[in-house]
This record gives C-alpha cells, sequence and structure tokens, in this order.
C-alpha cells in the first residue's frame, strides 16, 4: 500500500504535471510542494479529476478552469472568500494551471478580488440558465 | 510562566479521537478528516494545550472557542494576511471549529475566517516579528 505521506510519495507527486481520472487531496497536495520548496503549485494541469479539501484554493495568474463543477453550494458565494491583506496565509496557491473538468468537493476559492468576483459571477449566471434550460 | 514559544522536539498525535491534546503536534487537516471519517464535520469538544497546530488551512472559528496565549501564525506583521472573510452566507472549504479550547498553542499556515466580530478583534492583535 502507497504511503502517502512518504518522501518518495511526495517527490512524485511534486514532479508530475499532468494528473487524469485521480482524486486530488489538497491538503496533501499543498504539503508535499511546500515540503519540495514549491509554496506555489505552478504548470499543472488536471482532467477529470476530483479535487477535495477541506481547503481554500487561491487562484493566482493563469489558473482556468474549463467545465468544472466547483461544489455544491445554495449560493454560490459561499464558495469565495475576499483577502484582507496582501499575503495569503493558510490557503493552497496555485499559477499557470488549468482545471478541465474536474470536480471541487470541500473547496472554498480566492485571489484577486475582481477575478473572484468574475468567477462568482460566472457560477450564478451559469446556474441561473440551467434552471431557465430545465424549466 | 509564558509557554511561548514552544521549543519541545516534534511530538506527533497519533490518536486523533483523543479529547485533549498536551504537548503534541497535529496537522488540522488530519484532524478534520478523521472527524469527517465518522460523519463529524468539524473538531469540536477538544482541548489543546502546547501544541503546535498545522495547515494549511482556514480555520471557522465558531461558539465555545477559547484562545488563551496562542500564537496565531505569522502574519508578516499584519494581522490581515491571517484573515479571510466569506463572500456568501457559508464558508466551503473551511475546517470548522467550536467548542475548542486552545492554551500556549502556536499555529502554522492557518488563516481564520468566521463571524465578523472574531475576525475585528483578531485584527486588533499586535504582530511581533
Amino acid at each position: 500500500m502507497t504511503d502517502i505521506m512518504s518522501e518518495a510519495f511526495g517527490r512524485e507527486i511534486v514532479a508530475r504535471t499532468a494528473y487524469e481520472k485521480e482524486a486530488i487531496w489538497l491538503p496533501l497536495l499543498a504539503v508535499h510542494h511546500q515540503n519540495a520548496g514549491e509554496p506555489v503549485i505552478k504548470g499543472k494541469t488536471f482532467t477529470d479529476c476530483v479535487i477535495e479539501g477541506p481547503g481554500l484554493l487561491a487562484a493566482l495568474d493563469g489558473v482556468t478552469f474549463e467545465g468544472c463543477n466547483m461544489g455544491a453550494a445554495g449560493d454560490p458565494r459561499s464558495l469565495f472568500y475576499k483577502a484582507q491583506g496582501p499575503m495569503l496565509v493558510g490557503v493552497t496557491p496555485f499559477s499557470q494551471t488549468r482545471f478541465v473538468r474536474c470536480r471541487f468537493v470541500q473547496v472554498g476559492f480566492t485571489g484577486q478580488e475582481a477575478a473572484i468576483d468574475q468567477m462568482a459571477a460566472d457560477l450564478i449566471s451559469a446556474r441561473a440558465a440551467s434552471e431557465k434550460a430545465e424549466g | 510562566m509564558a509557554r511561548l514559544p514552544i521549543n519541545r522536539p516534534m511530538n506527533i498525535a497519533t490518536d486523533l479521537k483523543a479529547k485533549t491534546f498536551v504537548d503534541q503536534d497535529i496537522n488540522l487537516f488530519d484532524l478534520y478528516a478523521d472527524g469527517a471519517a465518522t460523519g463529524v464535520g468539524m473538531i469540536s469538544d477538544r482541548v489543546f494545550q502546547g501544541c503546535r497546530l498545522q495547515g494549511p488551512a482556514i480555520l471557522l472559528v465558531s461558539t465555545g472557542c477559547r484562545f488563551d496565549e496562542v500564537n496565531f501564525g505569522d502574519a508578516g506583521g499584519d494581522m490581515r494576511n491571517l484573515i479571510l472573510y466569506p463572500a456568501g452566507d457559508r464558508a466551503l472549504g473551511t475546517i470548522p471549529i467550536r467548542d475548542c479550547v486552545f492554551e500556549g498553542c502556536e499555529f502554522y499556515n492557518v488563516g481564520y475566517t468566521g463571524q465578523r466580530a472574531f475576525l475585528d478583534q483578531l485584527l486588533t492583535i499586535q504582530t511581533r516579528t
């Protein structure tokens, strides 16, 4: 059985740039990258993955979400957080990363205020369109 | 006598179902996951004394929590760096804590969210470098 806390597993998961059809535990991914001296997770593509929290994903530069299910919330704004200071503590930062058809479970999102407002607006409009289509 | 900083060697907690943790080191997401596996989606009714508590995690501080002589973490000289305000009326992705006591503890890579009154109180804490 794989020891997910082992250094060997950590090195392997940090070195990869593509993850497909996998369950990713966000806190573990963050810890292994931090242990490898990479506090920002960079240059990855996640395709058809389940990204599981608890955790807050900080979307920095060049992070895209394509056809993703961002998580279950009556009010989509409950998925989003506004940082109060210039630094972000306790979050998992990503840059230059694509999430394609991924499903997020127990994950919140933060980042630049304008980007967060845009994501929330997109989710609300997508939900409204979906409800209208269902009649 | 001042309980901080914690200078003892690492002592990783092995029984995550314990109600009281003394001089132990705990990954908050492990503690949360241990409870979530049995359907408890929060950390509640626990006492932490002299513990190091590690993230990455955002704590949703609910009712009945007490912090006594605690280092909330490296704020980089500005407590606002530790605080996130939820944009909606719920707070998904966080680790909720309720009825917990923290005495002489240190937090690492942990942010905080919750009621505005609690967050405003956090903002009044003087930072040290």
